[in-house]
């Protein structure tokens, strides 16, 4: 068993002085790894090697790199160490063996040793090894080892020194890194054929980057409380892996692992940093691509209903809920918020936010969509901000803005086709908007080409509290069957028909009376006194001033079936001036997501 | 829109690429000195020109037509009044496109 190896000369070698001289020692190496070398340097070996009781940290100087490449020395190889010497570093003591000799063996992990140096710093004396440690027992001899474990600036205790998260990678393990929290995640839970298990992620940032970290199973009991956002923690003996992009959008390769031996300190430097962020105005959305990350930060003008969407992966139901955005370039954005910050958003009092790490999406020319590392951050106390609060202020209050759609954006049910995008109607053709049982609701700029002038209008009931249904001539008056009234006059409303033109193609829509009245330019009550009073040519005047003029028609398709023949029916819910800032903008890009 | 014009659309960084030339100019009017005028062009750059006695700048946004000194300044032949609100990024955009291949024969 432990035969074949010295026992105690790990320990030895910790307690000495200097190093033991004529000690030959038979240790077993239990890991290595390689550090490459940095340009003109060799590939240097690391090693464990173990004495059957404890193992500790060695170097192996380059000449022997040989052995290794030629796997004579490998993990669980018993070599016999004939020359070696001791350094200190850090407080710590690394063997440097200068040559060594494998020696016979063929089998497994001798005995269960423990990390030297853990031993060291929890007991207060040692077992006894080989030979006596020469300056007495713990006091004096772990001095070095306890001598770092005082928190001092140079970070962690024998647990590695000082990092830069800038320089930290897979290949070393012993570091520390002083970062703060820059998002925590919720705790996730997940079960495959493999099994179940939870995880959590937290961003750390310092002066030099960022990196995420993850935690799994028992870790997220372990640390999921104790990390909190915004605080700032030393963090050390976790795994250093290459990041996963897939989950992981941070900007760095590799990302953290904790593990069960990972240590998490609270800190109370505050010098760390706190997040940093890389603005894009709402206005330079355009120049991104769909599905990169950016940072923004503007002034929430509206927030809309909570609503909710089932996922097609879980099946499972969850909320989101859409805000709008602007700042000074004038633009307007959707931001579409995911799950718990769904339902916990509440500031209706047109807030600053910044966001960092929203993805860019083109759903009604561009939207903005809170990924899981997403985070949002009330009322930032960045110049970025105050800027904002003083321009809204001052101008931005009253201002309209140009969505990256249409500029009056109503949120209507069944939205299949985003309401506010403009589609040619040559699209609305091809894509058959209404004709499923569905109804479609959809916007295009296209001007008046010819309006009906046979029945543009039917008497409505006069009831000043709305009725609006269609009254019949009694002869002494007209009735309306809802109210059970007699009306001595009807009050005409539109129901226009125009067929309306684009560069594509046209169709016959509807209009009723707030959208004919604003297209004709004379209340339908009016009209029909013309008509009835003979003015032929007042009354055509209006329909020939009507035809010609360009709008942005904000539509809805629904199927109806006549004489047992569906067809489609085009009905205009409301009518604005083009937009001609943002359909331009529309185009512009149109332009350059052109080849 | 308009009909080609034989005079190339411009903003201040293509003053010189067109120096000696006779070009177009839309832009926003900063001031009127004398007889004088500093207008922002489409890319935020500002340009000096110089206005006959009898060119009427009225509205905020304008067209110059003129010829590119060699100080870069603009002397002014005619101008179109374009009243008070100008989408300036969607005019910028036209003047790219016009100088890259993308606007070759459509633009000018």
């Amino acid at each position: 068993m432990s035969g074949l190896l010295t026992t105690g000369f790990c320990e030895l070698i910790h307690t000495s002085a200097s190093d033991p001289k004529d000690v030959i020692p038979i240790v077993q190496i239990l890991n290595i790894k390689k550090i490459s070398g940095q340009g003109q340097d060799k590939d240097r070996y690391r090693v464990i090697i173990s004495d059957g009781k404890y193992f500790t940290q060695g170097m192996l100087a380059t000449q022997n790199n040989p052995l290794v490449e030629s796997k004579q020395i490998d993990k669980n190889t018993v070599v016999k160490l004939t020359q070696f010497a001791s350094n200190s570093v850090q407080g710590r003591k690394l063997i440097i063996i200068l040559a060594l000799e494998p020696v016979e063996y063929n089998g497994d992990k001798i005995g269960n040793p423990t990390n030297l140096e853990k031993a060291e710093i929890s007991s207060a004396t040692h077992t006894n090894g080989g030979a006596p440690p020469p300056n007495g027992a713990s006091g004096g001899a772990s001095a070095p080892l306890r001598a770092a474990p005082s928190r001092a600036a140079q970070g962690g205790r024998d647990v590695g020194p000082l990092f830069p998260i800038e320089r930290l990678s897979p290949y070393q393990n012993k570091w520390t890194i002083k970062a703060r929290v820059t998002a925590k995640s919720e705790i996730k839970h997940w079960s495959n054929q493999r099994g179940d298990g939870k995880l959590f992620n937290v961003t750390f940032m310092d002066e030099t980057g960022e990196i995420r970290a993850t935690g799994f199973n028992e870790t997220v009991d372990t640390f999921y409380e104790m990390l909190q956002e915004g605080k700032v923690y030393f963090v050390s003996r976790a795994r250093v892996n290459i990041a996963k992009k897939q989950f992981n959008n941070v900007n760095n390769d590799y990302e953290i692992a904790f593990e069960r031996d990972t240590e998490i300190e609270a800190c109370d430097d505050e010098s760390v940093p706190k997040m940093k962020y890389n603005f894009t105005s709402i206005g330079d959305l355009e120049s991104l691509q769909k599905d990169e990350m950016c940072d923004v930060i503007g002034i929430v003008k509206e927030v809309h209903e909570l609503g909710s969407v089932t996922s097609k992966a879980t099946n499972k139901p969850f909320a989101k809920r859409d805000i709008q955005l602007v700042d000074q370039s004038g633009q307007s954005v959707r931001l579409t918020l995911w799950g718990k910050q769904a339902e916990n958003f509440e500031h209706k009092d047109e807030p600053v936010i910044a966001f960092k790490g929203v993805k860019v999406g083109d759903f009604g020319g561009r939207s903005l969509s809170m990924f899981s590392s997403a985070t949002m951050s009330l009322e930032p106390d960045i110049p970025e901000a105050h800027q904002l609060r003083g321009w809204f202020e001052a101008e931005g209050r009253n201002k309209q803005f140009t969505a990256y759609t249409n500029t009056n954006v109503t949120r209507t049910e069944n939205a299949v086709a985003n309401p506010s995008e403009l589609k040619t109607i040559g699209q609305v053709k091809d894509e058959q908007l209404g004709m499923n049982d569905k109804t479609e609701y959809f916007s295009t700029s296209a001007t008046v080409a010819f309006i009906k002038q046979e029945t543009f209008a039917y008497p409505a009931c006069a009831n000043p509290d709305g009725c609006n249904k269609k009254v019949m001539d009694s002869g002494s008056g007209w009735v309306c069957e809802k109210c059970e009234r007699t009306w001595e006059n009807p009050i005409w409303r539109y129901i226009l028909q125009m067929n309306i033109m684009d560069h594509v193609g046209s169709i016959w829509i509807t209009g009723f009376n707030e959208v004919a009245e604003q297209i004709m330019g004379i209340p339908a009550n009016d009209l029909t006194g013309l008509k009835e009073g003979g003015d032929e040519s007042k009354f055509g005047s209006y329909f020939q001033k009507a035809v010609g003029q360009t709008f942005t028609f904000q539509m809805m398709a629904k199927q109806d079936s006549f004489n047992d023949q569906p067809r489609v029916r085009y009905q205009c819910r409301r009518v604005s001036e083009p937009d001609f800032v943002s359909e331009s903008a529309r185009l512009v890009q149109q332009i350059n997501l052109m080849g | 829109m308009a009909p080609l014009a034989p005079e190339p659309r411009i903003n201040a960084s293509l003053l010189a690429k067109y120096r000696g030339q006779t070009v177009r100019l839309p832009a926003k009017v900063v001031k009127i000195v004398g007889s004088t005028a500093t207008v922002e062009a489409s890319d935020g750059g500002q340009i000096g020109v110089h206005l006959g006695r009898d060119m009427h700048i009225a509205d905020t946004y304008v067209e110059i037509i003129g010829s590119v000194k060699d100080d870069l300044s603009l002397k002014a032949l005619t101008s179109i009044n374009l009243g008070d609100r100008l989408d300036m990024k969607a005019v910028q955009a036209v003047i790219e496109f016009s100088q890259s291949s993308k606007g070759e024969g459509i633009l000018v």
